[in-house]
């Protein structure tokens, strides 16, 4: 035998022992892929995800897990980055054959669900708030409601029960962003109002304070603002030193990076998103000793609908997706669960708003 | 050698360039009160020789003494400061400074040229600037470009310029001049000007002169002692006399005659 | 709306101009493209959020902090960046690798340390002055204000007192300035901290007024270098008016077209400028030598 066939049978062997088959390690731990942005610009998503999944995972895993097995999640770090991620969620399905891969942001999600889909592996995500993510592929799930019912929410809200007539719209410079900003536009519109004027927060900038004259200059009696927690704040804030002290409304602006960027010019800001259950609060208060928020939270109850789901329909992809798309009205802390036809998670926005810097129901 | 005692003393200087010998074993002295020329062709190492006196190229090997002090291994500042100046072949003036601040820079070491000093503007340091600027003007009056001091350097003429870039060097009060070329684009009344300046400044100022210059009228009219250098080496030395009455060694060298015509017993700087 | 337009442009022409006349100080007496004056502007906001968030104290002592750090920084790139390259008469190249890899480290540096989250040093919305329909901001009408105390006193500096008359000597014609006697290593090092401390004071106002990020310096160190070459390379007082003219384009652009240009508009001012006018607005100012 040549040195040469040596290596390969040995490498074959090895093979073996690292890299042991689906079965054996599922009758010992059920392990469920993550992919997250714990480090780069968006880290702090990922910093609340893990903090909703953890408190999730060691809940389930206290009181006996899945049919005894416990949950063993597997963090891969994307940095935010679509090209991590893809490598991320890759390794995640040929080296450690999860049937389940959690995903986070729209830029990676868009990226991953293409591999998942080819792959035949269930993607979920409570982060991404594209409205196509969840039809992308049969195998994507979506567990927080996209922007547009919210924003539709807020915008029935400013008509109707604010007599709100003259909306302005400033959007971030993005796909996601200036699609919220039309359909506002459009529902405004339908309902009878008038957009007096769109203007767009460009992505390399943090003075936004032309846009805003402009806006203000078309004399609007509130101000939609569709862009994400930095860029938003950041609007909001100049919108105020410029002297526009109007309502403000806005796309889910549930971060606290937003309130930290906006400071007080955020109170009084009104958008439409999920309410979280108090019992949610206090152990994620107990357990982290700070606020929980509500991308945790979702989280939370994504971890908690895939723990039903593999219950349900065993530790397979197809099991997984058939049992989640069952799921009727499960009680979530952010609202009962039930995926709808396009297994984009079905659940009514309420109207939110800021009051003193804290997120709450409008009352 | 008029007697006087020497300002500056060169032995054995050398400077290779690499493989190339730019200098080779040059020999000189400049007298005080003296007109030195160097002659020769093209890449005889006369420039580079400028460059070994002012610091701004080490020698290979040899010694450079000024005021009987060696002044190897100094730096450039230094050694325009303890009293070596020159001008270049073409006129350097600091151009975006106007013509009276570029005498007023180059007045030496003074209380205003620490920074701090010069940011404070303590008493004393006003005063110094105000008794300069009084020295400036003597100086531009002295080149004849007294009534272009707040002109830009860049606007003046090319002549204008070179007087400028003397008055320039005059500032730091230098005993020894280096001057390479100065009569290089100048026309004929500019260069009659500038032998009359320069014989001023040797005859009234007491300033020794080191001259790189091409012109061979102006060579033999107001030399006191020429060296003629080829291919870095020294071929030979003397009075303007001397080196006219070897008008075949000049030629073969230089490929001009000579034609000067320096009064008979005019004696500079007595 | 417009006269609005124009005292934002103004706002923002006068922050950008305190970056360009500081690059243009540098890069005139140096020729060195000092991408690392975007480092110094960072480290000044930084220090800001830190002093006054970190160590809650209160914001002049901040300032303060900011200003002498951005001095500091400086300091050690000239001393242990620069000199050492100018001595050994290394290509104009190296130096702005050096300055790149300066700038890399400081932003990497102050990832490490804080995040790549943008913070925000102010989070109330800053105080406002209504005047007629004009609205300017406390903040705003002190950059102003602090610009036409600062430029002036550069002004001065450059045209009365002896150190002026130096650096502008040494920008000249640094080999003459040396030959002559100037202590061009002391004014090399002035220049520095009057460099630093300009981008400190632009560092300041930014901070204060959008909040820092890890990559601020990127964008305020290009249209420093935009400014310089639209304001003439050479002349100082140019870089600052150019600077002044990108403020106000980049704001009037908006009555025209979209404010997602903006960044562009900079750019193609610049293409501008370099197809029409290479020499920059100021470009008669300036001799070119030996011509």
């Amino acid at each position: 035998m040549d040195k040469m066939m040596k290596v390969v049978l040995c490498a074959f062997f090895l093979h073996f022992v690292l890299f042991p088959t689906p079965h054996d390690s599922a009758a010992q731990e059920i392990k469920i892929g993550i992919v997250s942005c714990l480090t780069g610009p968006a880290a702090f998503y990922g910093t609340y995800m893990k903090k909703g999944v953890d408190l999730a995972i060691e809940e389930i895993n206290a009181k006996g897990g899945i049919k005894g097995s416990k949950i063993a999640p597997i963090w891969e770090d994307d940095k935010g980055t679509p090209t991590a991620a893809v490598s991320a969620i890759k390794k995640l399905i040929s080296v450690d054959r999860v049937p389940v891969v959690v995903g986070s942001l729209t830029a990676t999600a868009l990226a991953m669900i293409p591999v998942a889909d080819k792959e035949n592996t269930v993607f979920i995500t409570s982060l991404s708030t594209h409205p196509d993510i969840a039809k992308m592929s049969k195998w994507s799930f979506r567990n927080c409601i996209n922007t547009v019912p919210s924003a539709m929410a807020v915008v029935d809200f400013a008509y109707k029960q604010q007599g709100k007539r003259k909306l302005g719209i400033l959007f971030f410079q993005n796909e996601s962003t200036r699609r919220i900003a039309e359909g506002v536009k459009k529902r405004f519109e339908e309902l009878g109002g008038t957009v007096v004027g769109m203007e767009m927060l460009a992505e390399e900038g943090v003075d936004y304070r032309s846009p805003i004259i402009k806006i203000k200059n078309a004399n609007p009696d509130s101000i939609y603002i569709a862009a994400f927690a930095r860029q938003g704040g950041l609007a909001m804030k100049q919108l105020v030193e410029s002297g526009v002290n109007l309502q403000f409304y806005a796309d889910p602006i549930e971060s606290p990076v937003w309130l930290q960027t906006a400071g007080s010019a955020a109170n009084g800001a009104i958008y439409g998103y999920l309410d979280i259950q108090q019992s949610f609060l206090d152990k994620y208060k107990s357990k982290y000793n700070e606020e929980g928020e509500i991308w945790g939270a979702l989280y939370y109850d994504t971890m908690y609908t895939l723990t039903i789901a593999i219950e349900k329909g065993g530790y397979t992809a197809e099991g997984i997706r058939k049992s989640l798309i069952e799921i009727k009205d499960y009680p979530g802390i952010t609202g009962a669960i039930t995926y709808g036809p396009e297994r984009d998670v079905i659940k009514p926005p309420i109207i939110k708003m800021v009051k003193d810097g804290k997120f709450m129901k409008h009352q | 050698m008029s007697g006087n005692r020497s300002v500056l003393v060169i032995q054995g200087l050398t400077k290779y360039f690499g493989g190339l010998k730019a200098v080779d074993n040059v020999y000189m002295e400049a007298a005080e009160c003296s007109i030195t020329s160097l002659i020769g062709p093209n890449g005889a190492g006369k420039t580079t020789i400028f460059n070994l006196i002012t610091g701004l190229l080490q020698p290979t090997s040899g010694k450079i003494y000024y005021k009987n002090q060696s002044i190897l291994a100094l730096p450039p500042t230094t050694i325009a400061r303890i009293g070596i100046g020159r001008t270049f072949q073409e006129p350097r003036v600091f151009n975006r400074l106007s013509v009276l601040e570029n005498i007023l820079i180059g007045f030496p070491s003074q209380k205003g040229e620490r920074v701090h000093h010069a940011l404070l503007r303590t008493k004393a340091a006003f005063e110094e600037e105000k008794k300069n600027k009084e020295k400036a003007i003597e100086i531009l009056e002295f080149v004849g470009l007294a009534d272009r001091g707040s002109d830009l350097a860049q606007d003046l003429s090319h002549g204008q310029q070179r007087f400028l870039s003397v008055a320039r060097v005059l500032a730091s009060n230098p005993d020894l001049l280096l001057m390479d070329e100065p009569t290089v684009g100048l026309h004929r009344e500019e260069i009659v000007r500038l032998i009359d300046l320069m014989i001023r400044l040797v005859k009234s100022q007491r300033r020794t002169i080191l001259l790189v210059e091409h012109n061979m009228d102006v060579v033999m009219n107001i030399s006191d002692e020429i060296h003629l250098l080829v291919e870095g080496h020294g071929i030979a030395h003397g009075k303007p006399e001397d080196i006219k009455a070897n008008p075949k060694l000049v030629e073969a060298f230089l490929g001009t005659s000579l034609s000067g015509n320096r009064k008979k017993g005019e004696v500079l700087c007595t | 709306m417009v006269l609005q337009l124009i005292v934002n442009g103004v706002v923002s022409g006068a922050i950008y101009a305190l970056m360009a006349v500081g690059f243009a100080l540098i890069y005139n007496s140096t020729h060195i493209f000092h991408l690392a004056h975007g480092a110094v502007f960072t480290l000044s906001g930084y220090t800001l959020y830190f002093v006054v968030k970190g160590m809650n104290l209160p914001l002049p002592v901040a300032i303060l902090f900011a200003i002498t750090l951005s001095i500091l920084l400086g300091i050690a790139i000239e001393v242990r960046g620069y000199r050492p390259l100018r001595e050994r008469k290394v290509s104009l190249a190296a130096f702005l690798i050096s300055s790149l890899g300066i700038f890399i480290v400081v932003e990497n540096g102050l990832i490490l340390l804080f995040g790549a989250i943008p913070k925000l040093i102010t989070e109330e919305p800053l105080k406002a002055y209504q005047i007629g329909s004009l609205v300017i901001t406390q903040l705003h009408m002190t950059v102003i204000l602090c610009c036409l105390i600062i430029f002036p006193l550069l002004h001065l500096l450059f045209a009365k007192t002896r150190v002026g008359k130096m650096i502008r000597a040494l920008s000249d014609h640094p080999e003459l300035a040396l030959i002559i006697g100037l202590e061009t290593r002391r004014l090399y090092l002035f220049i520095t901290i009057l460099g630093a401390a300009l981008a400190g004071v632009a560092g300041i106002f930014v901070g204060l007024d959008v909040g820092v990020t890890p990559i601020m310096g990127w964008d305020a160190v290009l249209i420093a270098a935009v400014a310089v070459i639209i304001g003439s390379v050479g002349y100082l007082p140019g870089a600052g008016v150019a600077a002044l003219l990108v403020g106000l384009v980049q704001n009037l652009s908006v009555l025209k077209i979209s404010a997602q240009w903006q960044g562009t508009i900079t750019f193609g001012l610049l293409i501008l400028f370099l197809v029409f006018r290479p020499k920059g607005i100021f470009g008669k100012m300036i001799a070119s030598r030996g011509a």
